[in-house]
């Protein structure tokens, strides 16, 4: 048998809970086992180190206690099964507005007629009438459609020409800026060509001018040349 | 002679408080005292021990007398403290040692015997101090068997049947415990 017997037998042994047997066993091993030894001498000082926590005594207040553990009187809610009377009564209002309002809900009618008695299940019950009324209460009826159908048309019609209009205009306003901008366009382009041509112009006026001097000077000197080649024959 | 736990409860079955407060006077010290070393806080001690004997009324009319009282109210208590140690490690509240130890230091000081020189009474704290938080450090269901068996000197088959377990497995996890103790304790030296 190993050591960790024998340590479960130290411990059985020292709360005397090991028979004579165990103990002859355990003495035994002890003698040799010096580990087992050991482990005595320590569960021995363990042992004393756990009586060094003391006992503590408070005693209990019995008045406290008596009260936690008398029953307390109930509230009227938890009084009402012990009332017996007043729960079959509770109960039988309870199934009588049920009831009530499950048939009002499900369309039953209870009357008292002229024939007696009379039940009603669904809906209101139709009153008899004749061919001629039924005819005029038809015609009644799709007059009422019909008129409603035009009313819905003009009122649909109505919405859509204000629609249309808001439309047109829109476009309107959309083409007006556009050729104000083309107009503007075109006024910029024609003070630009102005520009240019008065550009042209005073260029060209330019050039004939010293054109015409050039030809002058040429004249003067071909004149000053025939001059002198006359004045040269003269002499 | 003094009427035995089970008849004073047979007594409480028909209605009569005095049986029930004997019953409390009889128990209240041993029962305060396990509740004490299993949660290790005095007040959370009163607190479960009131509760104890609040279930114990409470449920009187379901009492058989085929088993011991003390087996019954010992079961209650243990369901009761592990349920609450459960409850306080689930709430990962401040360990119980580390806030006990300022909190009923001043309690305990009340039961160091007068005549101990200043030394002794520094050592017997140190110990006390070193005992409690080595207890707390062993498994619960190791804890349980150790208070039982040593403080409050049941048996080990008393012990089986109040945690409705085999007596070989309350001896093993007593040694266990003891072992576990042994090392903790001499570690710390």
């Amino acid at each position: 048998m190993d050591c960790r017997f024998f340590r479960e037998q130290v411990v059985l042994e020292s709360y005397d809970e090991l028979d004579a047997e165990g103990k002859k066993s355990l003495e035994a091993h002890l003698r040799i086992c010096g580990d087992c030894k050991q482990f005595q001498v320590s569960l021995n000082e363990t042992q004393q180190a756990l009586d060094q926590w003391p006992e503590v005594d408070r005693p209990m207040d019995i008045e406290a206690l008596h009260g936690a553990v008398q029953p307390k009187p109930l509230s009227w809610w938890y009084q009402l099964p012990a009332r017996r009377w007043l729960s079959w009564g509770v109960a039988a209002c309870l199934i009588i507005v049920f009831s009530v309002s499950a048939l009002a809900w499900i369309g039953v009618d209870l009357k008292w007629e002229d024939r007696g008695l009379t039940l009603r299940i669904g809906s209101e019950a139709v009153p008899e009438i004749t061919e001629q009324e039924l005819v005029r209460l038809l015609q009644a009826e799709r007059h009422a459609t019909q008129v409603g159908i035009v009313k819905q048309l003009q009122g649909a019609l109505d919405e859509f020409s204000e629609q249309l209009q808001v439309h047109l205009d829109e476009r309107q306003k959309q083409a007006d800026a556009q050729l104000a901008l083309i107009y503007q366009g075109l006024q910029t382009q024609r003070v630009q060509d102005l520009e240019l041509i008065r550009q042209e112009l005073q260029h060209l006026a330019g050039a004939t001018e010293a054109e015409f001097l050039e030809t002058q000077r040429a004249f003067e000197f071909i004149l000053a040349s025939h001059v002198s080649g006359i004045q040269k024959n003269m002499k | 002679m003094a009427k035995s736990d089970e008849a004073l409860m047979l007594q409480l079955q028909t209605g009569d408080l005095r049986s029930f407060d004997t019953l409390v006077k009889r128990w209240e010290k041993p029962l305060l005292n396990y509740c004490y070393r299993m949660v290790n806080d005095i007040a959370l001690a009163e607190d479960l021990r009131q509760e104890v004997f609040f279930r114990i009324y409470r449920s009187a009319k379901r009492y058989r007398a085929t088993a011991q009282f003390s087996t019954w109210m010992y079961r209650i208590a243990t369901n009761l403290c592990l349920d609450t140690l459960a409850k306080q490690k689930h709430r990962k509240e401040t360990p119980i040692a580390a806030y006990l130890e300022s909190e009923s230091e001043g309690f305990d000081d009340r039961l160091i015997d007068p005549s101990d020189t200043p030394d002794v009474v520094l050592a017997k704290k140190e110990i006390k101090s070193r005992v409690r938080s080595a207890l707390e450090c062993l498994p619960e269901d190791q804890r349980v068997i150790v208070i039982m068996r040593h403080y409050n000197g049941m048996k080990f088959h008393e012990i089986a049947e109040i945690l409705e377990c085999p007596i070989s497995t309350v001896k093993s996890r007593m040694a266990a415990g003891m072992q576990r103790l042994s090392q903790m304790l001499s570690k710390q030296e």
